[in-house]
Order: C-alpha cells, then structure tokens, then sequence
C-alpha cells in the first residue's frame, strides 16, 4: 500500500461481554508488525502493558509497537483526524462501538476521505445471545446490531454444546450477515483482521492452520470483467466470509476487490502496478473441497480470456 | 419565592449578598443605607435558575439562525422565525450579502423540516442564496445539515460517494441533505467551523449573555463540554470568572464508559476548583434519545405506527454501574430520560445503589421526564429523586406529539408538572436550549397554560400554578444544582442575584406570562442590563 491508497477501517460491534475488548487487546498485543490505530470507548478497559506505552497525551496512547488507540469520547470526528495526522502513517483502523451502538451507522465513517470500509464484525455470545434477542430492553438493540454485521461471529459455541448448529442457523435467520460459530471467536475476528492486508503477512497463507479458520491465497487469478469478477465473489461456498485482493480486469487495468460477509465491493487500484493475488478465509466449518473447487474456477476462469465464468447467481451484496 | 416574605418593598444590599427584604424603614437597621431607586419601576424576582440548558446555545449563536419559531441573538437582535422554505432561502440571502470574502463557508443553524410538511430543503433551494459561497444549513436536531451544490463540489460529494447518509435522487446524485455525524462531516470546511465555534471564548460569553437577556442569572452547561481537560476547564475559570461575565454556571461532567473511582476523583477534584460564579462537581448521564426524534425509549404502547422503539446510549445493565461510583463519592447524578422505560431503568438503578450505600440528600434528578407516569413519581418521590421536566415541549412539539408521536392521549399527559407536585416530587422546568430558546417566564408560561403552536390546550389537567411554575424555575432547580442555600430566592446571605421583570407575574394574565418584558438582572449586586 502507499499513500495515496486509503486506510482500511474495520468496526467490531457488538452487546456487552461479545468479547470485543478482548479482541481489541489480542490485537495490541501482537499487531504482527502493523500500525494499528484503534477507537474504543473506554480507553481504562483496554489492557495496555505500561511498558508498551509511549505516550499518552489527551485521549490518545500511543503504545512503542507502532499502534495508537483513541478515545471515542469527543467523538469519531475527531479520534479519526487524530489517526490521520498521526506522524507515523496507521496501517488499518479498528472502531470498537459501544454495547448498545448501531456498527453499520459507525460503519460509515469508514466512507470518509482517507479510509477505506474494511468491515462490520459483530461479535455474539453463542450462550447468551436467545435472552438478549428476547429482552424488552436490548432486543431491538441486538437484532440491529446482527442486521447491521457483514459477518457475526459467535463465540462461546462450545458451550451451547449440541444445540450449535441450531444456534447457527437461527442467527443466520435473523441477518443477511454471513454467521460464523467459533470456539475462539475473538481469534477468528483478529484472523479476519489480518486477511486485510493480503497474503504477504505471516499467519495467514494457503492452508494456515489457525484452529479457527481456513484460508487460501491465490497468487495467479488471472483477468474477468467486472461483472465476472462481482459473480465469482458472489458465488463462494457457505463459510467464505473475508476475500480481499488486487487484481486485473479484462482491459487489464487492476483493481481491488473485496468481500465482506455478503457485502461485496470493487474499487479502483490506485497504487503502482504489481502482481495480482487474493486471500480468502473461511471458517473451519467449510467444506474445504468446495472452497477449492471454487478457488480452481478462478483459474479457469482467466483462461477463457477474462469472459464471465459460469456462475450466474449469487448470494447478493449490499 | 421566599415562603416567610414571599413580597416586600425593598432589599438591603452588602457586598453582593442579601441583608434582608422589607420596608426600607425595616432595613434602616442596617445603618447608612444607600437607596437606590433603579428599580422603583420594575419587579425584581430571585434571578432565574435554570438546571438544563447547553453552551452549544451560545456557540451557534456564531451563526446566523434560520428555525421556525423567532428566537432573540444575544446581541438582544430579533430574528423572526423561518416558516417556509422560501423564508429560509431569504433570510440565509441577506447573510450572505453582508459577507466579504466570497470563499467563506456560510454556515446556518436551527432548521426543523418538521414543521415544513411535503417540503424538503435541498441544495438546489440553497443555490439561489450562492452558486458559489459553500452554504451549510444545519438542522434543529444537530444530527442533519443541508448544503448547496457549491459545497458538494468543493468537497467531492457526488454520485460516486458510497456513504449512508448522504441522499440521492433518483439520477444517483446528492440532493444535498447530509444523515449523521459520518455524512455531514463529508462537508468538511463548514462541519469544522461549526465545531471549532464550540471551543471559543464567544460562546462562552454569547451563553452568558442570553441567560441574562432571559432573566437567568444561574445556569448549567448539562455535560456538554469536557471538564477532564484541563485547557478546556481554563478558558471556563477565565471568562466566567471575568468580573464582566454576567452569570454563575454550573457544569456538568459527562462520563463516557470509562466510569470509575478514577472518574469520581476527578469530578471531586474539579468540584474544589468551583468559585463563586463557575461551580464543577455535578454529574450527568444520558440513558435514551428524544420523542420527536423516535430515539426516546418507551414502555408498551410504543409509538404511533408501529415505529420501531428508541436507542439506548448506555446499555441499560451498565446504568447502575455507571451510577454507583458517583453515587459511592457523594456526588449528585442527573440522568436524561425522555422516555418512560428509560425512567424505569434509572429508577431500579437508584434503588439498587441506594440498598447497597444508603445516602440521605442525593439530590438525583430525573432529566426531560416527558412521559413519567404518576406510579413512577410517587416511586421517586419514595426514592428522594427530583424531576426536571421539559415544560416547552407541549408547545414546540405538542402537535407533533398528538399525531405523529405517541398520539392525543399521551400527549396530554406528557410533561406532568402537576402530577409531579402532587406525588411530592421536588420539581424544575426547562428549556434544553439550544433545542428550545434559553426563558425561564416562557418556559413557565408553557406549564401554566399548556398551549401547543397551533393554540390547543393539551393536558389541561397538567397545568399549574403561576406559583408553582415560578418557584419552579428559581428555589426549585436551585435545589437540584444543591445551590438553594445561595440562589433561588430572597434572603438573608443568599446572593444579591435578581431577575430584573417589567411588570409582575402574579398580577399579568397568566395567558401573558412570557410577554413579560426582561429588563436585565442583577448579579451579586450589580445591575446587568439586557442586550
């Protein structure tokens, strides 16, 4: 990436005890060498271990791996100005939105000049999620929030026990979210993070074993048309919720592609020209000979010529 | 408001505070008195207090303003309201012609299109008052703005925008309307101006000025500045404390999640930092949004068709978190609730903090209370909370409540300051400028007549006495700032603090109560004209 490419802004929503602090902190502790700049409501909530941190000046920290994390308290405005004139260029946002906060609403922030939408994570506890869905106070709330995800992922799944598959399918009931039922689901989520910035990162690589996830990278994907290129994201197996990638058109101008959950976007490459490739991720429970046969379609697909390849309908996107 | 003298024909004057009222024959105990006859002509009331409003009143006053209903600049300029597009477009065309630099944004404010049924402000209407000059209208609600296609250009809007927020016609391209915070800062330039105008010492100074012009002479900046900062809570020390500044303020803090032990020191640390004019140590927590906004939290039957519930701003299981480290440090909570099931959540909040550190005199208040019950009241009355009812609603909104909010009957019970006083709830009333005009009279005029814009009497059982709605105002939200030691009445030691009134309130036709002309006030002793 350079500058003049924008900064990828993913938003972690989510109720109370979803995990997204945890997933927060999993991230600042290891960013696997990245400049993350991250707006969280609760700067206290946040454990930073004080010999990583620099500075702290007003409400912005800035910690000696190369991360900041912002307050949100005077608002997304400002702790986003702060990012972009953080000295040091920040390698990709994170917006952790309050329990009750609407993430597809702070998901628009990532519309601003400067930013790229990267996407909407809603993190769920498996166990606890029925009650909340039925509460008289919060129901709306969380039923909003899950409508409002390009992925949900569930967490705590072991402890529903037999039942997960069920759990899983009845949130896929309540979203047009892609609902992923993980074990570890801030693990997942950080995974999903890191797919952000493409195959050339460690931990994620063609049959990585993270234990919560599978992911492939594909480092010839030819030439399609646009339309060919919006089918072929359209149309992956259940499971496939994060695809991200830079790659060349049928009049072989590049650009990049991306899928988020089911929202599914296209946007010119503004940078200098290099080889195309794409990351995928899915989770463990893909079926993992779909995903190749799918991914080898690609393939395929660029020796007909960049013409649209035969698949025809798709899961849609936003 | 003072029950042992509530009248008298005089008041003695030492160093700011009150000696006594009576006969100034009464007074000649004091010695060699100075009668100072200023006010042989006038009627002086305790200086108004009013317990929620908002600086931001007096940082948009930076701007020119284009609402429905008239509102006074504090400058004491009269600006009519706008009540039709064309009247905006108009208004915002003279601005404009009195502006010099040609690339100035020229931002506006207080636009409510509710009131503009089938008309919709667009940027094409804002192109007639420039082709070229950025022009940015921002809306009542502060949550929209209307630009024209000149500030869409100069900032990149345009159909290949993706943002939500930012509506389109059905070509794809912007109208003009920008939704939300993300989308209206699209609109950068004047989105900044407007924000930077919030960090002036003329807000500060134009917030002060209106209270005066309304007769206020204690008010309260209801969390909406930061008081962690220390840069910020200086320029407050400064310019309130400048012996010219003509009101005392009473700011609130207004934590965010992080609310802990930490929060409560810092609160008590700026609490003993407070002088006699600027006071810190209050603290304000907001549970849902506004009824006219479908944002408020309501208990069954919700609002009218079928309109999904409001938003929660704190979850409602974290309230009573929030609520117990200020409780737990003596400190005096406030917490907005406009709907009835926000109060409830507040409410089971007290209770429960309330059995873990009993605490007589918490002077917790009940913010808004637009649609308490009376079973809700007589719970807060048992529970020591006050009610800050927001009494101008029946009039900015009471049409829009019957019949595209909650309906007639719940409008009529909305804003139940009689229910409130015969529950024994300790009431005060408001204005929340900016959201309606900072007046102490008219917010009382409001109670006592319970009129809507377009005439209606709405909840005439609700209404109150001219008594009960001026107490209201002065010992009333006194009490709720834990200042009615020194403001809110007449006596002895309290403050020389005076509303400074044309005529009397307990002898105009109550019907007439917000026409009473405001001269001025006097703070600690000094005369403070109106502007």
């Amino acid at each position: 990436m350079n500058a003049a490419q924008p900064i990828p802004l993913t938003v972690i929503g989510g109720y109370l005890g979803a995990g997204k602090t945890t997933l927060v902190n999993e991230i600042l502790k290891d960013p696997e060498g990245r400049r993350y700049g991250v707006v969280v409501n609760d700067l206290g909530a946040v454990s930073i271990d004080s010999a990583l941190i620099e500075q702290a000046v007003g409400g912005m920290v800035t910690l000696s791996n190369g991360c900041v994390c912002c307050s949100a308290v005077d608002g997304f405005a400002s702790a986003l100005d702060d990012i972009r004139d953080h000295g040091a260029r920040i390698d990709h946002v994170i917006v952790e939105v309050s329990g009750v906060g609407d993430p597809w609403k702070v998901a628009q922030w990532g519309r601003s000049p400067g930013f790229e939408l990267d996407a909407v994570i809603v993190l769920a506890d498996a166990e606890a999620l029925p009650a909340q869905v039925d509460d008289p106070y919060i129901g709306e709330t969380v039923l909003g929030q899950l409508r409002g995800a390009d992925v949900v992922v569930l967490s705590k799944i072991d402890l529903v026990g037999d039942g997960a598959e069920d759990v899983r399918d009845w949130v896929a009931s309540l979203t047009p979210a892609q609902v992923v039922a993980s074990a570890q689901g801030t693990r997942f989520g950080a995974a999903m993070l890191a797919a952000t910035h493409g195959p050339s990162h460690r931990g994620v690589g063609s049959g990585s074993s993270h234990a919560a996830h599978v992911t492939r990278t594909i480092t010839e994907p030819g030439a399609l048309a646009p339309a060919g290129w919006f089918d072929w994201l359209s149309c992956s197996p259940r499971g496939v919720v994060r695809v991200k990638g830079i790659v060349v058109l049928d009049d072989d101008r590049m650009i990049v592609v991306q899928r988020a959950g089911h929202r599914v976007e296209v946007s010119a490459w503004n940078g200098e020209r290099r080889s195309p490739a794409l990351v995928v991720i899915a989770s463990e429970a893909v079926d993992e000979a779909a995903l190749d046969r799918w991914v080898t379609s690609l393939s395929s697909a660029s020796h007909r010529d960049g013409s649209a390849d035969e698949h025809s309908s798709g899961e849609g996107g936003r | 408001m003072d029950a042992s003298r509530p009248r008298a024909d005089a008041v003695a004057v030492r160093d700011g505070r009150v000696l006594g009222v009576g006969t100034t024959a009464e007074l000649g105990v004091w010695g060699d008195a100075v009668v100072d006859d200023t006010f042989i002509n006038h009627v002086l009331l305790p200086g108004f207090v009013e317990a929620h409003c908002h600086s931001l009143q007096g940082a948009l006053w930076q701007f020119p303003y284009c609402g429905y209903f008239a509102r006074t600049g504090p400058d004491g300029r009269d600006w009519p309201g706008c009540t039709s597009v064309d009247a905006v477009i108009e208004r915002l065309a003279e601005v404009e012609a009195e502006l010099d630099d040609p690339a100035t944004p020229l931002c506006a404010w207080g636009l409510d299109p509710i009131y503009f049924p089938g008309e919709r402000l667009e940027a094409r209407h804002l192109d007639q008052v420039s082709p070229t000059r950025p022009v940015f209208v921002l809306h009542a609600s502060i949550h929209l703005a209307t630009v024209n296609s000149a500030c869409l250009a100069a900032e990149g809007i345009d159909a290949d925008t993706l943002m939500e927020g930012v509506v389109k016609d059905h070509a794809g391209q912007p109208i003009g309307e920008l939704q939300e915070p993300p989308a209206m800062a699209l609109a950068s330039a004047p989105f900044r101006q407007v924000f930077r105008a919030m960090g002036t010492d003329d807000a500060i100074w134009h917030f002060g000025s209106l209270a005066r012009n309304a007769g206020v002479t204690t008010v309260t900046d209801l969390g909406t500045t930061s008081i962690a900062s220390d840069s910020i809570v200086d320029r407050w020390q400064r310019v309130v404390n400048d012996p010219m500044f003509p009101a005392r303020v009473s700011m609130f803090h207004q934590p965010g999640a992080d609310t802990n032990e930490a929060a409560a020191a810092m609160v008590l640390q700026r609490r003993s930092q407070s002088t006699d004019k600027l006071r810190f140590g209050h603290v304000k927590l907001i549970l849902d949004g506004s009824i006219q906004g479908f944002t408020a939290r309501l208990r069954a039957p919700g609002y009218l068709d079928d309109r999904p519930n409001g938003l929660w701003l704190i979850p409602p299981e974290q309230v009573v978190q929030r609520l117990r480290a200020f409780h737990a440090a003596g400190i005096t909570v406030h917490a907005h609730c406009n709907g009835d099931q926000a109060v409830d959540v507040f409410l089971d909040a007290v209770e429960q903090v309330l059995r873990e550190a009993p605490r007589r005199d918490h002077r917790h208040t009940v913010q808004h209370c637009q649609l308490t019950s009376p079973a809700q009241y007589r719970r807060m009355a048992a529970l020591g909370l006050s009610a800050n009812v927001f009494a101008n609603h029946t009039y900015y909104w009471g049409d829009q409540h019957c019949w595209n909010t909650v309906g007639p009957d719940r409008a009529a019970r909305m804003n139940a300051a009689a229910t409130a006083l015969g529950e024994g709830v300790q009431l005060s009333m408001h204005s929340d400028a900016p959201v309606t005009p900072i007046g102490p009279l008219r917010v009382a005029w409001c109670a006592v007549n319970r009129l809507t814009a377009s005439g209606v009497t709405l909840g005439p059982n609700e209404r109150i006495p001219v008594e009960a709605a001026l107490h209201a105002i002065t010992v009333g939200a006194s009490f709720q700032l834990k200042m009615d030691d020194e403001v809110g009445s007449i006596a002895p030691n309290k403050w020389a603090d005076f509303a400074v009134l044309e005529e009397d309130p307990f002898l105009v036709d109550p019907a007439d109560l917000h026409d009473i002309g405001v001269w001025g006030t006097v703070l600690a002793g000094e005369p403070r004209p109106g502007s």
